[in-house]
């Protein structure tokens, strides 16, 4: 026998109905919202469109011009020699990953807030500590090379380092939690407090120079005097301006990810519950033992009483 | 060049092209199981029997 059809699904916004509209709400089509939902929609492809092609041609045309500015119009410093060259990488990437897990917060904060609750703002948080952690771990990676030849060391526990691996370590559990908490709604509550809670680390990582006596070196151009000039300026520049670039070219990705994802699972679902029903019509038991994926999913749909939420 | 640049550089090149060879991926993975926005209410589901990510 036939399942009975599904409630028919509200199909705008593109990437997936925002909890604050109820039903019979008349979507808002205005041209802003409808450009938003362009650029964070997914297409029928995968992730990349005419936005992320060019964002990405930016991202290389950036890369290359910080290669060379870094790597061969740059001189050497007085002091670190060539090691400057290491600079061109390491400090924009700390500042990406501020960034990131600063928007990871924000977005959190903006999903908690009745007035601006909406599933995109949960998608955001989880893309932007995704690709944050990403950032945090090159940041971590490189300055260990360079600390290596500068040190002594490899690594050591200054309060900088320190606090910078506690923020891998945070958002790297964040992550792990939106993978274990099943109810949908649960977890995107949770997790908003827990990135903001986490967030509260990047201030304080920030000024950790300022503090306490580090043997990491203070803020390189956020003083009055700043410490490199000429071409080092530049290039140093150019590395800001192409990891925000490469930056915002994952994070559109990650978030139409993030959105097909939902779907995914939303549809899992969806065919759950159709099997059950049918299974329930029929009378029978012979439909073969349910996977727990799918059977905890339809579980939790009953309990909610909603699985779109 | 300094092998402590070269391998700063190629580690930070590295992270992020394989960080974003796997989102990219992930993307086009989960399109062809999910079907677009637009064809969400009327076009049958193209979704895998296991609900488990098919990307792992």
């Amino acid at each position: 026998m036939a399942s009975p059809p599904l409630p028919a699904k509200d199909t705008f916004p593109a990437d997936a109905p925002a909890v604050r509209s109820g039903a019979g709400e008349v979507p808002d089509r205005s041209p802003t919202r409808m450009a938003v939902s362009r650029l964070v929609s997914p297409g029928r492809r995968g992730t990349a469109d005419r936005v992320t092609r060019i964002l990405g041609i930016a991202s290389l045309v950036a890369v290359a011009v910080t290669a060379w500015l870094g790597l061969v119009v740059s001189p050497p410093d007085v002091n670190q020699g060539q090691l400057v060259r290491l600079l061109y990488v390491h400090p924009a990437a700390a500042t990406t990953f501020y960034v990131a897990f600063g928007l990871c917060a924000l977005a959190s904060l903006a999903y908690l807030w009745p007035r601006t609750r909406s599933l995109r703002w949960d998608h955001l948080a989880a893309a932007s500590a995704e690709v944050g952690v990403v950032f945090c771990a090159i940041t971590l990676v490189t300055g260990s090379i360079w600390g290596r030849p500068t040190w002594g060391v490899w690594w050591t526990w200054d309060a900088r380092l320190t606090l910078t691996a506690l923020l891998l370590a945070s958002f790297i559990g964040y992550l792990a939690l939106r993978q274990i908490i099943r109810d949908p709604r649960s977890k995107r509550s949770v997790c908003a407090v827990v990135a903001i809670v986490f967030a509260l680390l990047v201030p304080v990582d920030h000024e950790a120079t300022s503090w306490w006596q580090t043997l990491h070196q203070p803020n390189t151009l956020l003083r009055p005097n700043p410490l490199v000039h000429g071409w080092q300026l530049v290039a140093m520049l150019a590395s800001f301006v192409a990891y925000a670039l490469i930056f915002a070219w994952l994070i559109v990705h990650r978030y139409r990810v993030e959105v097909l994802e939902e779907r995914f699972q939303e549809e899992g679902m969806a065919a759950a519950i159709a099997e059950r029903r049918a299974e329930g019509q029929e009378g029978t038991t012979t439909a073969g033992i349910p996977r727990p994926g799918i059977a905890m999913a339809s579980t939790s749909v009953a309990e909610n009483g909603q699985g779109n939420q | 060049m300094n092998s402590y640049v070269a391998g700063g550089w190629g580690a930070a090149a590295m992270i992020l092209i394989l960080y974003s060879w796997r989102t990219v991926r992930r993307g086009r993975i989960l399109a062809h199981y999910v079907p677009a926005a637009g064809d969400a209410g009327d076009a049958p589901s193209q979704v895998a029997p296991d609900p488990e990510k098919p990307w792992r």
